[in-house]
């Protein structure tokens, strides 16, 4: 039976090359075109995370929708060590943070002042590497700060000035220092240049009377997804202690939902794809089966059964779109690997993507889910769409079917 | 002559809806692609007018003046005189839809809770009908009466985060004329309702109040303006330069890239788009075709022996090819029509209004029918869809074998 | 050239028509000379492959010989490119084949009216000729009809309808009868045989069947792709 199906499909050997094309290139467009999306999605998560917020952060509950200095919690090297064991953690970065006035001279301007562990912040930020002129912080101790280039240009401060800090501490005291200016970075995002500015941890702590205490934890790990695996166990380390810990997509809910966006109005693009190609297909079977119905009677009139007829017919189908499929996969694996390497450049995608700190280069990115989605729902749906023919084969009378043109 | 192109294009027709299963299936196919090409662009289209609108109307406008300096470093100390006569007469044009002077200033607010660096922004209410969100924007208590007014208006958000409802004071702060910091208390007037960034960000006050708690007299920070069509800008912005050289004029393009970005982007998408579907749709025709072909071999041979030219059944063979994909391509259009009208009082995008604010697009899109661009997509598509068959027509109807005539049914 | 050749509407002369090389080739006309005048009535029998179709072909200008020469109406057909051969099939040659003769999606009159349209007659006159065409043979009132809806001697008589409306100068048919019962077959022939004696009309018929033989009023048999017998009824 696989033997006569086969046979049957090289009877008429442009059309089924020109069906297996169309299969194909169908199923190279959705391997291609859904590995751009995981692509660029991993990379718009892993820049927007690595930037600053990290893959995952613990912090008192309401601390996320009501920032405040008096939400802190111990920081404790014991907590540290445990969160680090934990698989898929490799750096535990403290913060501490709060709005203060920066001045300098007669200029002032509101600020957010985050205190750091300029060790551990290196590996969690990439602020930290972004450093247009001076470095970044070195000691956990010196009366050092470093600024987004818009607020030191706003100041009128550069490496070497002097600024003042003045601020609210945790417990209603006024925090107020003078730090020395050592670094002035530049991360290409407009709300962070403008406000953001960066000091050692420890001085924070004791200018805004909170030694001992933070006000959350930055996680970061080899990849998002690895830190992602380590969430539950850190929710039961942190259960006792009355923290929660957040993930990227509370982090950054913006960047959530501009992949949901995205994922759902492609999905209308992918069903139009599938609609186009199953057309084509079941035009090809259609025609092929109308065309021998002489032969199909004999067939049957010589006792073959009407649905194994209709079998033999789906099989063909089967066998067309398996090859379809397997070359559009080959592809498209090809397709893909070429531009994981180079990136694909659209016009325009750097304008968009710069704004969040990403290059405009879209990078596919070959998964298991974007290798298999797109042809197996391509092949359910022929599958499903076969039924016509079958059932059209199935209903052949030996007697008609002989006498058709 | 137009008889027998007449006669060809019968022929042609008839034979279409001999088979009507093939046929129907090769109109989904075409008509499926080209209902997604247009409804994907009117949707495209509506995000790029959307994500421009949305950057307009946020505080930006089509274009915008300054004093040199202030773009890179906005405080009282790059202010600019309030606009002159000619400055005036140039914005008075009927061509000019609105224009407004503003105070705009880094500063900070303080409540009891906390403080937070806000944009401190002065501003002419009535001016702003039109020209900016916040003419629409308040949600709760009153919005500003007038240049005068005493009163502030507040994000929802900030004004969650200070902890202040509508009624209660706040205390701003900011540089003043002099360099010193400048304080003043407002009692909150309203709250309004913007996307998430306004909201923490803006704070608007009357512009006379800004002007005269930042002791900089008549002076203003700048003035944006719009056009009542946005094609006209780049000359308008021309004659702006020419009226006041020494201060610093830039259109919407500058003043937000990412808008312009996305509408190429969009463009870039459609083009990509276009390409798959046209060589998915191409491989569908050049099949059918041939197939179409193949079965009609003996009257093609007829067709020879009466006498037709090659050329001639060659023209006919053409005339179905583009007939039904003509057909499809109409398909299609009235298909993206309905959807797009269906849509025509706005595409609500609900739950995904959040990455749509991300990406700096508002949280309902219009999708417009537009014609012009619905028939030239669609011609282009016809016209790419028969060339396709162009080749394999042209050798098949030149190696009609002779012996077909005679072949007996096989 | 005898006066014979002068006279003659078809003539072919040294007709050779090899197919495939060498050891494989197969030779369906082997010097084939023959001349056919008008108002003849001619067939050309003989078993399967003995040439008869592919001759039949050749004299009707739709396949080139290998070697020889073949002359319709005065024109020699190796100085006709393609287009001219078609010009010429439709002007001056009619076919009947076998089956298939008609467009299927064309009614009968306009199946008619389709060599009339070719050679750019107008609509009024077009649809007076093919009714005129039409009823000659038989079919009046059928005219609306499409081949789908037609019996296979009627389909047959279309046939010879559009042949005649071009008024060829001769008229091939290839078994005309061959799917025909019995009745439908005497009836075409008659109607033939009635069209060459009133009309002049010359046919040419390729036939194995001897009933078709026997109406024709000169018969020509071949095999193995030459010219046996060639001799007056």
């Amino acid at each position: 039976m696989i033997a006569l199906a086969w046979r049957n499909l090289w009877r008429r050997p442009h059309r089924t090359i020109l069906t297996l094309l169309a299969i194909a290139f169908a199923c190279l467009v959705m391997v291609f075109l859904l590995s751009l999306q995981v692509g660029t999605y991993a990379s718009i998560k892993e820049s927007s995370l690595g930037l600053f917020d990290g893959y995952a952060q613990i912090q008192k509950p309401g601390y996320l929708r009501d920032p405040n200095i008096r939400k802190s919690f111990p920081h404790t090297g014991e907590m540290v060590r445990s969160l680090e064991a934990i698989t898929g953690i490799s750096t535990v970065a403290a913060r501490a943070q709060s709005y203060a006035l920066l001045s300098k001279g007669s200029h002032s301007l509101a600020a957010m002042i985050v205190g750091v562990q300029p060790g551990a912040e290196r590996r969690v930020s990439r602020i930290t590497a972004m450093m247009r002129s001076g470095h970044y912080l070195r000691n956990p101790k010196a009366a050092e700060i470093v600024l987004g280039d818009a607020l030191a240009r706003n100041l009128g401060v550069s490496v070497g000035s002097r600024v003042t800090l003045l601020g609210m501490g945790r417990d209603g005291s006024v925090a107020a220092d003078i730090l020395n200016v050592v670094g002035v970075f530049s991360s290409g995002i407009k709300d962070i240049d403008r406000q953001l500015a960066e000091m050692p941890l420890l001085r924070f702590q004791t200018d805004f009377a909170m030694l001992g205490k933070v006000n959350l934890l930055v996680l970061s790990g080899d990849s998002l997804g690895s830190v992602n695996g380590a969430l539950p166990a850190i929710q039961r380390l942190l259960k006792p202690k009355g923290l929660v810990v957040l993930d990227w997509q509370k982090l950054e809910p913006g960047v959530k939902g501009m992949i949901e966006l995205d994922a759902r109005t492609s999905l209308l693009w992918y069903a139009a794809l599938v609609i186009v190609a199953v057309a084509i297909l079941l035009n090809t079977i259609f025609m092929s089966v109308l065309e021998r119905t002489r032969e199909l009677g004999v067939l049957l009139a010589l006792g073959m059964r009407p649905a194994a007829a209709g079998r033999m017919v789906w099989l063909e189908i089967l066998m067309l779109l398996a090859m379809g499929i397997v070359l559009g996969m080959g592809l498209g694996a090809a397709t893909d690997s070429w531009f994981a390497v180079h990136g694909l450049n659209l016009p325009g995608a750097q304008g968009v993507f710069s704004r969040w700190g990403i290059s405009g280069l879209m990078y596919t990115k070959l998964t298991v889910f974007s290798l298999f989605t797109g042809p197996a729902v391509l092949a359910v749906c022929t599958a499903l769409a076969g039924v016509f023919p079958f059932l059209h084969v199935s209903r052949l009378k030996p007697v008609a079917a002989m006498r058709a043109p | 002559m137009m008889g027998k192109s007449g006669l060809l294009a019968v022929m042609g027709w008839r034979n279409l809806w001999r088979n009507p299963r093939r046929t129907g299936l090769i109109l989904v196919a075409v008509g499926i692609g080209v209902w997604s090409t247009l409804s994907f662009t009117a949707l495209l289209q509506a995000w790029s007018a959307s994500s421009l609108q949305t950057a307009l109307i946020d505080m930006t406008g089509q274009g915008q003046i300054h004093a040199r300096g202030y773009l890179d470093n906005p405080g009282v100390a790059h202010r600019m005189a309030p606009p002159r006569a000619s400055l005036k007469a140039l914005l008075k044009r009927p061509e000019v839809q609105q224009w407004a002077s503003r105070v705009r200033v880094p500063a900070a607010i303080q409540s009891a809770y906390e403080t937070l660096p806000v944009s401190l922004i002065g501003i002419d209410p009535a001016r702003e009908q039109g020209l900016s969100f916040i003419a629409t924007a308040v949600s709760a208590g009153q919005p500003l009466a007038s240049a005068d007014s005493p009163g502030i208006l507040l994000g929802r958000e900030l004004a969650r985060r200070l902890r202040i409802k509508v009624g209660q004071r706040i205390v701003l702060m900011s540089q003043d004329a002099n360099g010193a910091l400048a304080e003043r208390g407002f009692k909150v007037n309203g709250l309004f309702s913007a996307t998430r960034q306004a909201e923490k960000r803006y704070v608007f006050v009357g512009i006379r109040q800004a002007q005269s708690m930042l002791g900089i007299g008549q002076s203003i920070t700048g003035i944006a303006f719009n056009l009542h069509n946005i094609n006209h800008l780049s000359r308008f912005l021309g004659q702006l330069r020419q009226v006041v050289p020494k201060l610093d004029v830039q259109s919407w393009e500058t003043l937000r890239p990412v808008a312009k970005a996305v509408s190429q982007l969009s463009n870039s998408f459609i083009l990509m788009w276009i390409f798959i579907i046209f060589v998915l749709m191409a491989l569908g025709i050049v099949n059918t075709l041939l197939m179409s072909l193949h079965e009609r071999v003996r009257e093609l041979a007829l067709l020879q022996a009466l006498g037709l030219r090659p050329n001639l059944i060659f023209t006919q063979v053409m005339m179905e090819s583009a007939l039904v994909v003509l057909l499809g391509v109409v398909l299609g259009m009235v298909l993206a029509a309905v959807t797009v009208l269906a849509f025509h009082n706005g595409l609500n995008l609900g739950f995904l209004a959040r990455g749509s604010e991300w990406l700096g697009a508002g949280q309902v899109l219009y999708p417009r029918l537009n014609i012009s661009q619905f028939l030239g997509i669609g011609a282009l598509i016809w016209v790419l869809g028969f060339t396709a068959s162009l080749l394999p027509a042209w050798r098949i109807v030149h190696r009609v074998p002779i012996e077909a005539i005679n072949r007996s049914p096989s | 050239m005898n006066d014979n050749a002068l006279q003659a509407i078809v003539s072919c002369r040294h007709l050779n028509k090899q197919y495939g090389q060498g050891e494989m080739a197969v030779h369906a006309l082997q010097d084939v000379d023959l001349d056919i005048r008008a108002g003849e009535f001619v067939s050309l029998s003989g078993p399967s492959g003995s040439g008869k179709t592919t001759l039949l072909n050749h004299l009707g200008g739709l396949d080139r010989p290998t070697s020889g020469e073949v002359t319709v109406a005065g024109h020699r057909l190796s100085e006709l490119d393609k287009g001219e051969l078609a010009d010429l099939r439709l002007n001056k040659i009619g076919f009947v084949f076998q089956a298939f003769n008609l467009i299927p999606v064309l009614s009968a009159y306009e199946n008619v009216e389709f060599i009339l349209q070719l050679q750019g007659e107008h609509a009024r006159q077009r649809r007076a000729r093919s009714g005129e065409m039409l009823a000659e043979v038989g079919l009046q009132g059928l005219g609306e009809r499409r081949p789908g809806q037609l019996s296979g001697g009627q389909q047959q008589r279309v046939a010879i309808a559009r042949a005649m409306a071009s008024t060829p100068a001769i008229v091939f048919a290839d078994e005309p009868t061959a799917n025909l019962d019995t009745a439908a077959m005497d009836e075409l022939l008659a109607l033939m045989s009635r069209l060459n004696k009133s009309r002049g009309m010359t046919f040419c018929i390729a036939s194995h069947d001897p009933r078709v033989i026997e109406y024709t009023l000169r018969q020509v048999r071949m095999r193995d792709g030459r010219i046996e017998v060639d001799e007056r009824a």
